[in-house]
């Protein structure tokens, strides 16, 4: 685009325009299932083949920077790959340490229940009903919690990765050419994060940093955190893009 | 919790200054003629926490804020031939290169400084503009999840095939958020709610609530909130303070008489059209841009004018503001010019300069200018109301008596004026739990209950009024000098009641006597509810139990 200026230089733009990258919706929605995914498995109890698993995920995520870069959620990205990058073997022992006085067990009690219904159920509602609830989200995406996994659906890492399949469902709906499949995936990532998400992972996140003493669930929280309330609000302007391309008369350019 | 590196920094807290990274584009040589870009970079770095350098064609580079990670900025100043262009990938890249692009503050040198008569002027002016911007970014916030929202437009404006499976460019714009803690819409204050043009401020459940979709981060909710409990990513009441107090504090910089000019994002082409075909003579009209001129209350007129300022200039969109905000502007202006009326030439000095060629705009701007004015304001700029009216009233009328001293009534008034009937009130003190700005507060010395009215901090909200029982209390929207030179003074006094069984005292004495002549009338058994009332709530509580003390 040219700019009109006096006494200007007449070098060219700057050749790296990131404005210039059409991103595909269905590349966004693989990011955001890597992270979710990421996070989630984080979130969980630590053993040597999760942490492999996570040194893995975290090349991989730190590959689409670019695409990450023009979100406003990049700097709590970086800060993602950067606490990932801290993971080796050796910490093992010691995280899992971590995990347990904060999220398991401790004199006192646990600092940090990573649990939905903790932050969430006041009493006023039957015992069991925010777990119903989510199971319910779950069941309605077709999807369940796998019996070798022995975790309540409202578990933070279970939530998020809910999140990473709904973001997965999309992607392949984007690719597959089917607008109104990613547009339902988007209606069920938005009703979710609202719903339940965004209702306590702030409290949580705050207790984990007050409680945590190594830095990385801190920091693991905090990301998770800033990335699910920034997401939030994307999923909501991608549902109304995608409602406003649906319902308007669509002309059909040629695909490049 | 966002990482650090861009997350609000609470307010107070301490730790070392935040490096800013100044880049003055190269072509401003060119632009200006012989403007010495060298020497100004060595005279911001004067200051430690500058990082200052020459950017070849930075107005054509959005990623030159790269940078910043080499000198560890968190905030950048960049110093422009003309306005901001290509401003959402300048956003992007500056997210991508590690700062908050809300925290990237742009500074158009190339037209602002453009004319000026001669260059060694330019080189002052262009410090001048400088070191507010830099004393602006340096207390910008920054943003979060809850004060930014994602832009999408489609490519062209056009619904297409490729539309439907590729992500638009992505932006983000400033929204309102919220520090709950200073919130006191759960005491009844609606005072944002009323000032928004778009209804994105409401009270739920008595709490107030932000919609983020219909904000349009005008500011006018930032400068109606007494306790800074509102806001907005790069437009701060405390950035703002910090930018005029730069502009108009600063000693080793010398331009003469200076006029601050308040414009708007929808006017800054036209005003920066009309600052490059004219010339500084007289007076230097320093700008500064906000999300829209409706934030500009009266406070912040009086306090450039209290601080040194010759002349104040708000350049508004008129009556087709998409924000609505002609009325308020219009009105905070009349009564600016009224109060300083009696001031010779001081009326004058302050200028609504509505929609205009550029021409006519250079006219208003660069008529005769009023004599330069010696500051005598006590204190840094403050833009929060209603101290920033008080405290600039005060300056602006010391030493000043008989009418130019007089109350001023006028329905755009920052400040009022609390009465309450004395021999009517009980001394509940809800006007005191409600009052937003603490103007109504209470002591209790040994058995006087005391009510005090300070006129510095009275808002006219009404507040007081709605919520009082009694309907005894009366506020008039008026700027009283002389109540305002005289302070604080008692509204209410009143002894305490005490307890007929333990002695000890319980309620104000003429609620006591108000409850009892309200069950009187009512009540079939008045005679025991009186006997009950005479008595403090433990007493009451023993009597009902048909104990004593002695029972204890």
């Amino acid at each position: 685009m040219p700019v009109e200026h006096s006494g200007a230089g007449g070098r060219p733009p700057d050749a790296a325009r990131l404005s210039d990258r059409l991103l595909p919706l269905a590349g966004l929605a693989g990011v955001r299932e890597a992270v979710y995914r990421s996070i989630s498995e984080a979130l969980l109890y630590p053993s040597d083949d999760r942490i492999a698993a996570l040194r893995n995920a975290k090349n991989g995520l730190a590959a689409q920077s670019d695409t990450a870069a023009q979100f406003a959620f990049y700097e709590d990205w970086r800060s993602l790959l950067s606490t990932l990058g801290t993971l080796d073997g050796a910490r093992t022992g010691e995280l899992q340490g971590q995990y347990i006085r904060l999220f398991q067990a401790a004199p006192g009690g646990v600092p940090c229940p990573p649990y939905e219904s903790f932050y969430v159920d006041d009493g006023r509602l039957p015992t069991g009903w925010v777990l119903a609830l989510v199971e319910g989200e779950f069941l309605l995406a077709g999807v369940a919690i796998s019996p070798e996994v022995h975790e309540q659906p409202d578990h933070i890492a279970m939530e998020l990765e809910f999140l990473a399949i709904l973001c997965g469902q999309e992607s392949a709906a984007w690719e597959d050419g089917d607008p109104v499949q990613a547009r339902k995936a988007l209606h069920t990532e938005r009703r979710f994060l609202s719903r339940h998400l965004c209702s306590w992972l702030p409290s949580f996140a705050e207790r984990v940093s007050v409680a945590d003493t190594t830095g990385f669930y801190n920091a693991i929280s905090a990301a998770g955190d800033a990335f699910v309330r920034y997401d939030a609000d994307l999923v909501s302007a991608l549902y109304e893009l995608a409602l406003e391309v649906a319902s308007a008369d669509a002309d059909i350019d040629e695909i490049s | 919790m966002s990482n650090s590196a861009i997350a609000p920094k609470p307010e107070g807290t301490s730790g070392p200054e935040p490096t800013t990274l100044v880049l003055l584009c190269g072509d401003l040589r060119t632009a200006i003629g012989a403007l010495d870009l060298d020497g100004i970079c060595e005279w911001l770095e004067r200051e430690s926490s500058v990082r200052a350098r020459v950017v070849p064609d930075l107005c054509h580079q959005p990623g030159a804020v790269a940078g910043a990670r080499d000198v560890a900025a968190s905030r950048a100043v960049l110093g422009l031939c003309s306005e901001l262009q290509d401003k959402d990938e300048r956003q992007r890249q500056a997210r991508r290169h590690g700062l908050d692009p809300f925290r990237v503050a742009p500074v158009n040198l190339g037209d602002y400084c453009a004319r000026s008569p001669a260059s060694a002027f330019a080189v002052e002016k262009a410090k001048l503009m400088l070191t507010g911007a830099i004393a602006g970014v340096k207390l910008a916030a920054g943003s979060s999840p809850e004060s930014v929202k994602v832009r999408l437009r489609l490519p062209g404006g056009k619904v297409s095939r490729r539309a439907l499976f590729t992500l638009p460019p992505v932006a983000y714009q400033p929204v309102v958020a919220l520090t709950r803690e200073r919130c006191v819409s759960e005491a009844g204050c609606d005072l944002c709610v009323g000032v928004c043009p778009r209804d994105a401020l409401s009270i739920v459940e008595g709490r107030l609530a932000v919609n983020k979709a219909s904000c349009e981060a005008c500011g006018a909710c930032i400068s109606a909130c007494p306790r800074q409990a509102l806001e907005l990513p790069g437009a701060s009441l405390a950035q703002a303070a910090a930018e005029l107090a730069a502009l108009l504090g600063i000693q080793d910089v010398s331009v003469g008489p200076k006029g601050i000019l308040f414009y708007c994002e929808g006017n800054a082409r036209l005003v920066a059209e009309c600052a490059r075909s004219s010339d500084d003579e007289g007076l230097a009209w320093l700008p500064m841009r906000l999300p829209c001129v409706g934030m500009v209350s009266a406070g912040w007129i009086l306090q450039c004018l209290a601080h040194g300022a010759a002349s104040v200039a708000i350049v508004s969109c008129g009556e087709g503001c998409p924000l609505r905000q002609e009325e308020q502007t219009r009105g905070r202006v009349a009564y600016c010019r009224q109060l300083l009326r009696p001031f010779e030439g001081r009326a004058e000095s302050v200028r609504l300069i509505g929609p205009s060629s550029s021409a006519d705009l250079v006219d208003a701007l660069f008529a005769p200018a009023p004599a330069a004015t010696v500051p005598t304001a006590d204190g840094p700029v403050t833009l929060v109301e209603p101290s920033a009216t008080a405290k600039a009233v005060r300056t602006l009328t010391a030493g000043v008596a008989g009418e130019a001293a007089a109350s001023l009534p006028h329905p755009h008034s920052p400040l009022g004026v609390v009465r309450i009937d004395a021999l009517s009130c009980t001394g509940c003190e809800a006007c005191v739990r409600t009052c937003p700005t603490d103007a109504l507060t209470s002591r209790l010395r040994q058995t006087t209950l005391m009510i005090a009215f300070d006129p510095e901090l009275c808002l006219a909200c009404a507040m007081c009024a709605r919520c009082c029982p009694e309907s005894v209390v009366r506020v008039e929207r008026i700027t009283d000098v002389t109540a305002l030179r005289r302070g604080a003074i008692p509204l209410y006094e009143d002894s305490q009641a005490r307890c007929e069984r333990c002695g000890a005292a319980f309620a104000p004495a003429a609620m006591v006597r108000r409850v009892e002549a309200l069950v009187q009338e009512s009540a079939d058994e008045s005679q025991a509810i009186s006997s009950i009332m005479r008595r403090c709530p433990d007493c009451r509580i023993l009597g009902s139990l048909g104990r004593g003390p002695q029972a204890l």
